[in-house]
């Protein structure tokens, strides 16, 4: 009986031990596996959409990593002389205060979070142009998916230049060692060119693209990107020749009202180029914050983004556009609502981010109307600036008075037709008519930087304001933001620090 | 009202059981002494009726006693020096009982034997009757229990005269003179000299030696008498943690044990703790938790037990003593060992229950007017208008802590049934708690179950089993951040009202009506349920003499489910829900883990050797699922009944994962003494995991500690007040792998990177780390010197022990280089940490001719924590974000500083003048009334290069103490616990003194206002230009503090008040009462967050925002003993 008791056991634990070959070989749950995820035509779908992902990354403020984004209505329109930064003071959101104020150091999250984002997107970018060839489908589709990618490579490094200078350059995913010293930005540019060029050459203009694909990248939007790209670089030659080509595709046109651009029912209208994309549809919500963050705080949001006094006073009188751009206390807002702008520090708020209540059925929230990046009217002004810089000033005043004729919405008493032709009147006059047309839209400081005026128009606009609000920009300095000082610390050195950071 | 019924229900099954076992009682009554008599008869035939071989040739009568208790298992109890004289003895018997063998034995020496049922004992024949005419009587019980004692050595001191009790513990002695003193001696037990006084009735309650090293600690896969322990382990036993109204086992270990940090995470009902072994070597939440084994089980949750089913727990904190769990013992281990029945003591009955009242922190905050006031001078000081029109006319207003504060209640009761016999001996009990938060709508109950048991089946065969169920449920209230409830909801504007005069909600500026939140949370019917399955069950074999083998299957099998459902309601246009929606999620877990055993235990000579050896399996499972959807029917608010995921109409959506590892771990262990003097211990580990590559999946992990216990030397043998002096020494490598994703070598996509084109939804999906196939264990190795003292007749001991911890090849997720693209980069072995430090702990025990009880045992611990190396170009390792305070981190693991140091400015002083600012390195936007930050590297202005650390989160010091007073029924139990020289970030500050969206502590009413003003509060200013509230120095505060844990006071009925009542004691206890501190904040406590994805937890400590503190408690109670 013992010794039965005895051998049964040992057998026990034999048949535990000799149980375990192989006992240590937990199979992944509830992953794929990166080496299956690049076979079929979906696999390829899903790695194009990933890099569109992270456009709507959270623009708004500091999510965790993977959720960060490019906080544009920080160093875009805040940084700027068009946006107060708001909120319930000047505490509040202290990093976006820093950029206003241009005190911000580095270890400041606006750039931190804009450099992660990008360089993200870059990979997911880079993956699809180093997965996508070994992966058999549709070639069309192939290289349209890939067009797309160097689209969106194209649009990042051109942002992170706008936002850097000289930053690393990174083209595939293959790099094991990441010891990259900072490209010079006229490399990053180069690449940023051929990268839209490739796109402009492959991928289908606006109306090739069937309904459910509008939103991508089109013809269109590379050629517009690379008009912008040149109008960075001063190259009104090429600038002049690609917003050209946009124009003269006949796919764009400005939608008769101005106002309904920014609504929900104006997304992806006739004017509109690149645009992110938001949608309520719980539980596959994808949200905008922006319409919260721009919201007032007595109705429904945080105030953030207060249009300044100076934008106010750049339209000219009778501008429809003006209460299309902005409200204050009194105005009745296109749901019927009265406006309460609440504490905004400058009285306004801006209209272009307003949700009317059917507009958000979710609340709030939840609201998810489309981010326009880049729409026709800008096209139109920046090729105006162009042509009139390479002596072209018919077209420029063309150009010009077709987008003012589209803001006078009928009203023949208001902006007349501009018909000056001496070159920097008229450059005057076209810099005025993309403040107002496309004011607190991204892209003031990209053309206070570009045409040299960013530390002029700050230091000038607190001057006037006393505020010290852009006070403290420095030439040679505030034109960038500073690198992320985790980064240079974890690179060992090789990344260098932005001059005065 | 549910809670009663559950209360009631369990009331009536204790009722119903305790009355079958009374009415027994009763309907013996009659035979009670016939009964009682034939019982132990009964017992006394077992082990003197036994058979025994017994041969000796001129031996020492010693060793022919050893001889009968090895063979037959009985224990024989006698005073060496009473058997010592007796060394020529010859006998020569075969299979004869060993009452016969004894007979034989004593016959011819005035030694007698005398069986109590649980010993024999072997004492002096009583003297021959003196003439006397004077007889003391009475009863010996146990202090502690209650039982009474049988076979205690009653002795009339300076005589020969003496007795023992009976088998009921009564005694009747006769003595030449009432002025005489009694002796009471029982093994295991402090002697006790009682004079007479010319009494005729003594009753005596004698009290466990706990000091004398004979009590039994718990180790891995075994035990040891903790004389011998050679490695460091500390132990706390039921004893010491009875009746607090403790709910969780950290909570009755704070303040007890040397070495471990032990803090509440917060005031929720139910909270968790952070416990943490001699410091921490990583950077990493989970390893740098202790492992729990509970019954031997390596897969019990801490938050599943029940303390008042504890018999001991014994903390395993050196490396030499972990090592046995190898690569789960990085962080120290505790053992728990639950209750069991005893052998022959007959039906225990045991019921504890209490009831208390919780009382909550609360922030001095200023009222509405002053409110205002301080507003508006922001707004003011900012350039803005102000914002309330004549303060003083909002009067007192709301303090919204009137509205988040309830006093809390908690509520315990629990029973026991135990018994058993020669063969079996059982343990059932139940316990049900409940305790309702100080903080409105949160609460926590949970029942706990458990039914351990163990039967000698044959005399080579043994089995057992325990077995636990545990149910809790429990609502809480987020904590931890700057946008935690607590820091915004508590601190709403006062100036706005609960509600309008018209009965509308009052709207407040900043934040949601706290009491509408709360109507809406009371009609929510959220909360999570965990159910949770533990246990083991062991077969135990004994095939040769001193060769045990045991198999032992531990499983773990429990969910944990959330729900959540959202009315629709309306409280302004800005807080309102449009749509109904419910959600439900589960994670479920299905744990097992099996241990195969041999012990081989032998004597040769005075070498004694124990060697084990073993294999450990361990598979762990966990899948989690979840659903929600929206639009119930629109009555749902009101029908419980309508609230499931079917009702719902749109928005259905679901999710579902699953994870898992397995562990396959060779063990091995060899305990050697010499004489009882020379003392070595050897383990040697390999552990396998499923988390590692296939390259480097094993880990080898040896460790040895040695002793040498000094007082049994000649030269210090005849020290009289030595009772053991023992000093010891080891190494050991343990592993540690807890960091690891279960799949961290392998490389995978993240699905859920979809985006709409034009509304049509489109899934995406990209690979945001990458896997690492070379990790290898986390390694760290640890040396431990201490020195063992007992004294002073056994009232006296001392523990000392120094140790030097290096964790290397730490695995965590080292940054690399953002433009990588890498969101997660992968997991890699860097990085090394070092603690040092530093552990006393002095116990003190003794009874006093008066009946007067008392013991003190006090611990103190100093431990360093510093990171010496860290990979890939990294000299920090950022911690926590301080997104709202607008600094990069406050929390930073640097080469050469602490782990999660604090970082940032230093801030100088208050610039009381425009000269002064002026006079200052550039500080842009400064102004009188700002905070001066020092140029640290002197280059004319502040900037990020001028941060430092500022502060060290880890105390220097951390003690505790406990002191137990008895005299007469009367017992006082009381415990501290304490640090000193720890840094808080009293984040609390940007929010209370001047963060824009909350009320003001009332310190901030000494702003400063005007040049010369002396104080530490900057001016208030809206914009805050200066950047006063940036990170820097002026957050951090000392953090030292003392605290009177637990204080108790209980009374005893005498026994002879109540019939059939073995214990009735009622008793009062405060919890939290007193603090002293210099912290300014609520409460210097400070654990760690529990939950967040984007944290490092280790990283946050120390930091605190104004948390959920824990409440002073205070009950009464009542333990019953049938």
């Amino acid at each position: 009986m013992k010794k039965l008791t005895l051998i049964t056991l040992i057998a026990l634990i034999a048949i535990g031990v000799g149980g375990c070959n192989g006992f240590l070989n937990e199979e992944p749950q509830a992953q794929i596996a990166t080496s299956n995820a690049y076979q079929t035509a979906d696999d390829a779908s899903r790695a194009v959409t990933s890099a569109y992902y992270r456009l709507q990354a959270n623009n708004w403020c500091c999510d965790a990593v993977d959720r960060n984004g490019y906080m544009y209505w920080v160093i875009d329109n805040v940084g700027t002389d068009d946006a107060i930064k708001g909120g319930e003071s000047g505490g509040d959101q202290v990093y976006a205060q820093k950029v206003a104020y241009y005190t911000l150091t580095p270890t400041n999250r606006t750039a931190e979070e804009a450099w992660n984002n990008l360089y993200i997107d870059i990979r997911y970018a880079n993956i699809v142009l180093d997965k996508l060839p070994d992966i058999e489908m549709d070639s069309d589709l192939k290289k349209r998916y890939m067009a797309e990618a160097k689209f969106l490579r194209g649009y990042d490094y051109f942002l992170l230049v706008q936002t850097f200078g000289d930053v690393p350059l990174v083209k595939t995913t293959d790099v094991e060692a990441y010891d990259k010293k900072r490209a010079p930005a006229s490399d990053v540019l180069k690449q940023a060119i051929s990268d839209f060029k490739d796109a402009a050459s492959v991928l289908p203009t606006k109306s090739q693209y069937s309904s459910e694909d509008i939103g991508r990248a089109s013809k269109g939007a590379a050629q517009a990107y690379l008009g912008k790209l040149y109008m960075w670089m001063g190259d009104f030659t090429n600038a002049e020749d690609w917003l050209g080509r946009v124009i003269d595709s006949k796919e764009y046109s400005l939608a008769t009202d101005y106002g309904m651009i920014f609504t929900k029912a104006g997304e992806n209208g006739p004017g509109s180029i690149f645009e992110i994309q938001y949608n309520y549809n719980p539980p596959k919500t994808q949200q905008n914050p922006m319409g919260v963050v721009q919201g007032s705080r007595s109705m429904y949001g945080w105030g953030f983004n207060a249009p300044t006094q100076d934008f106010v006073d750049e339209f000219e009188s009778g501008d429809p556009r003006l209460k299309q751009s902005v409200y204050e206390n009194g105005d009745t807002l296109r749901d019927g609502r009265v406006a309460d702008v609440g504490n905004s520090p400058s009285g306004y708020l801006n209209y272009k981010e307003y949700v009317g209540t059917s507009e958000a059925p979710g609340g709030f929230f939840n609201s998810a109307n489309n981010e326009i990046m880049m729409r026709f009217a800008k096209v139109l002004l920046w090729y105006a600036e162009a042509a009139n810089e390479n002596g072209h000033t018919q077209k420029a005043l063309d150009a010009l008075n077709r987008v003012r004729k589209r803001a006078r919405q009928g009203n023949s008493n208001v902006l007349p037709d501009v018909t000056v032709t001496d070159k920097t009147k008229l450059r005057k006059a076209i810099w005025h008519e993309e403040r107002v047309e496309y004011g607190n839209e991204y892209d003031r400081r990209f053309d206070l930087l570009r045409t040299g005026r960013m530390g002029d128009v700050m230091r000038g606009y607190a001057q006037k304001y006393n505020t010290p609000k852009g006070a403290n920009f420095k030439d040679g300095k505030n034109e960038v933001l500073p690198i992320p000082a985790a980064e240079i610390s974890l690179s060992d050195g090789k990344l260098t620090q932005n001059p005065g950071y | 009202m549910k809670y009663y019924r559950s209360l009631i229900f369990l009331f009536g099954l204790i009722l119903g059981i305790s009355l079958q076992a009374n009415s027994q009682v009763l309907a013996d009554q009659m035979q009670k002494e016939v009964s009682a008599f034939k019982l132990h008869a009964n017992i006394q035939l077992l082990d003197l009726q036994k058979k025994v071989d017994i041969k000796a040739n001129n031996e020492t009568l010693k060793h022919v006693l050893e001889q009968i208790e090895q063979k037959t298992g009985a224990d024989l109890v006698y005073r060496n020096e009473l058997v010592d004289k007796y060394n020529n003895v010859n006998i020569n018997e075969k299979n004869q009982t060993v009452k016969d063998v004894l007979n034989l034995l004593l016959k011819d020496t005035n030694l007698m034997y005398l069986s109590t049922g649980s010993y024999i004992i072997i004492r002096e024949k009583p003297a021959p009757m003196t003439e006397s005419a004077e007889t003391v009587s009475g009863t010996v019980t146990d202090s502690k229990t209650g039982n009474t004692m049988p076979g205690v050595n009653i002795s009339v001191l300076g005589t020969t005269t003496g007795t023992s009790t009976d088998a009921n513990g009564n005694y009747s002695l006769s003595v030449p003179s009432l002025q005489d003193t009694l002796s009471f001696s029982f093994v295991g037990y402090q002697t006790l000299q009682v004079p007479i006084s010319g009494r005729t009735k003594i009753n005596v309650s004698m009290n466990a030696a706990a000091i004398s090293g004979e009590e039994v600690v718990v180790v891995g896969y075994g035990q040891q008498q903790h004389r011998d322990v050679t490695s460091s382990i500390s132990s706390v036993s039921a004893d010491e943690i009875a009746n607090e109204p403790a709910e969780q086992v950290a909570q009755t270990l704070q303040g007890k044990v040397s070495g471990v940090e032990i803090m509440q995470n917060s005031g929720n009902p139910g909270s968790s703790f952070m416990v943490r072994i001699r410091g921490i070597g990583s950077v990493n939440d989970k390893s740098t938790q202790p492992l729990y084994v509970v019954d031997g089980n390596p897969m019990a949750d801490p938050s599943d037990i029940a303390t008042s089913q504890i018999k001991s727990i014994d903390v395993l904190k050196s490396a030499s003593a972990t090592a046995i769990y190898g690569a789960r013992g990085a962080n120290g281990v505790v053992m728990i060992t639950t209750k069991n029945g005893k052998a022959r003591e007959g039906v225990q009955f045991n019921v504890n229950a209490y009831n208390g009242v919780e009382h909550a922190r609360r922030v001095p905050f200023v009222d509405a007017q002053n409110y205002a006031m301080l507003y508006n001078e922001a707004l003011t000081n900012g350039g803005d208008s102000p914002k309330y029109p004549n303060p003083q006319q909002y009067g007192k207003g709301t303090d919204w802590q009137d509205v988040a504060y309830r006093p809390g209640q908690k509520r315990n009761v629990n029973v026991s049934i135990s018994g058993g016999n020669d063969a079996s001996t059982y343990y059932v009990a139940g316990e049900f708690q409940k305790e309702l938060g100080v903080v409105r709508t949160t609460n926590y109950d949970r029942l706990n179950l458990r039914v351990n048991s163990h039967h000698e089946i044959t005399d080579y065969l043994q089995i057992g089993e325990n077995i636990s169920f545990s149910r809790s449920h429990s609502i809480g209230m987020s904590t931890y951040s700057e946008t935690s409830f607590f820091a915004r909801q508590i601190a709403s504007a006062p100036t706005a009202p609960v509600k309008n005069p018209d009965g509308s909600w009052g709207q407040l500026p900043h934040h949601a009506n706290l009491e509408a939140m709360f109507e809406r949370r009371a009609n929510e019917d959220n909360g999570t349920e965990r159910p949770v399955l533990t246990g083991s069950g062991d077969i135990e074999l004994t095939p040769l003499k001193n060769l045990t083998l045991k198999s032992q299957y531990n499983f773990t099998y429990g969910r944990s489910m959330s729900r959540n459902f959202t009315p629709e309601y309306f409280i302004s246009t800005t807080d309102r829900n449009e749509l109904s929606s419910i959600s439900r999620s589960e994670s479920n877990w299905n744990n097992w883990d099996w241990d195969n055993t041999v012990d081989y235990k032998n004597t040769f000579g005075k070498h004694n050797i124990e060697v084990l050896a073993g294999i450990t399996a361990q598979k762990n499972f966990t899948q989690y699922w979840s659903a929600s959807a929206n639009t119930l029917p629109g009555n749902s608010s009101q029908f419980k009944g309508l609230r499931y995921l079917g009702m719902a109409e749109s928005g259905q959506s679901v999710d579902g994962n699953g994870t898992g590892y397995s562990m396959l771990s060779y063990l091995g262990r060899i305990n050697y003494n010499y004489n009882d003097t020379y003392l070595a211990t050897i383990n040697y580990r390999i552990d396998g995991s499923s988390k590692f590559g296939p390259n480097n999946r094993y880990g080898y992990f040896p460790s040895f500690s040695l002793g040498w216990r000094i007082s049994n030397e000649s030269f210090l043998k005849d020290v009289d007040f030595i009772n053991n002096l023992m000093l010891r020494g080891g190494w050991g490598k343990i592993g540690n792998q807890e960091p690891l994703n279960n799949y961290a070598y392998a490389s995978s996509v993240t699905r859920g990177m979809n985006y709409y084109f034009n509304g049509n939804w489109v899934p995406g999906q990209a690979p945001q780390g990458s896997g690492n196939p070379n990790l290898k264990w986390e390694a760290i190795q640890e040396t431990n010197l201490g020195l063992s003292f007992t004294g002073f007749d056994n009232t006296i001991n001392v523990d000392l022990d120094y140790y030097h911890k290096t964790t290397t090849d730490m695995l965590m997720r080292v940054p690399i280089v953002a433009y990588s693209g890498i969101v997660n980069p992968p997991f890699k072995n860097s990085g090394e940490v070092v603690n040092k430090g530093l552990e006393l702990s002095v116990g003190y025990q003794r009874t006093t001719p008066g009946d007067f009880y008392y013991s003190i045992d006090a611990n103190v611990s100093h431990n360093t924590n510093k990171v010496t190396q860290l990979a890939n170009n990294v000299d920090a390792l950022y911690g926590v974000e301080a997104g709202f305070i607008g600094s990069g981190y406050l929390t930073q693991a640097q080469v050469g500083q602490p782990i999660a140091a604090f970082y940032g400015y230093v801030a100088d002083g208050i610039f009381q003048n425009q000269s002064e600012v002026n006079n200052h390195a550039a500080q842009p936007g400064a102004a009188p009334g700002d905070l001066r930050f020092k140029d640290l590297n002197n280059d004319g202005q502040i900037t990020a290069d001028d941060e430092t650390m500022i502060g060290n989160p880890w105390p220097d010091y951390s003690f505790g103490l406990t002191a137990n007073f008895s005299y007469k029924n009367f017992d006082l139990n009381l415990g501290l616990t304490g640090q000193y020289g720890n840094d808080i970030f009293a984040a609390w500050k940007w929010t209370w003194y001047g963060g824009n969206w909350f009320n003001y502590h009332k310190n901030a009413l000494n702003r400063w206002t005007h040049e010369g003003q002396k104080t530490d509060i900057p001016r208030l200013n809206i914009n805050d230009p200066n950047g006063n509230l940036r990170a820097s120095s002026w957050y951090i505060e000392d953090g030292s503090y003392l605290r009177l844990n637990n204080l108790q006071l209980g009374y005893t009925l005498p026994n002879n008040i109540i019939q059939n009542v073995r214990k009735l004691r009622i008793y009062v206890t405060a919890t939290n009462l007193l603090t002293i501190t210099g912290y300014p904040g609520q409460d210097p406590e400070l654990g760690t967050q529990t939950s967040s994805s984007t944290q490092q937890q280790p990283m946050y400590i120390g930091i605190d925002w104004g948390h959920y503190a824990v409440p002073s408690t205070y009950t009464i109670g009542i333990n019953i003993g049938l």
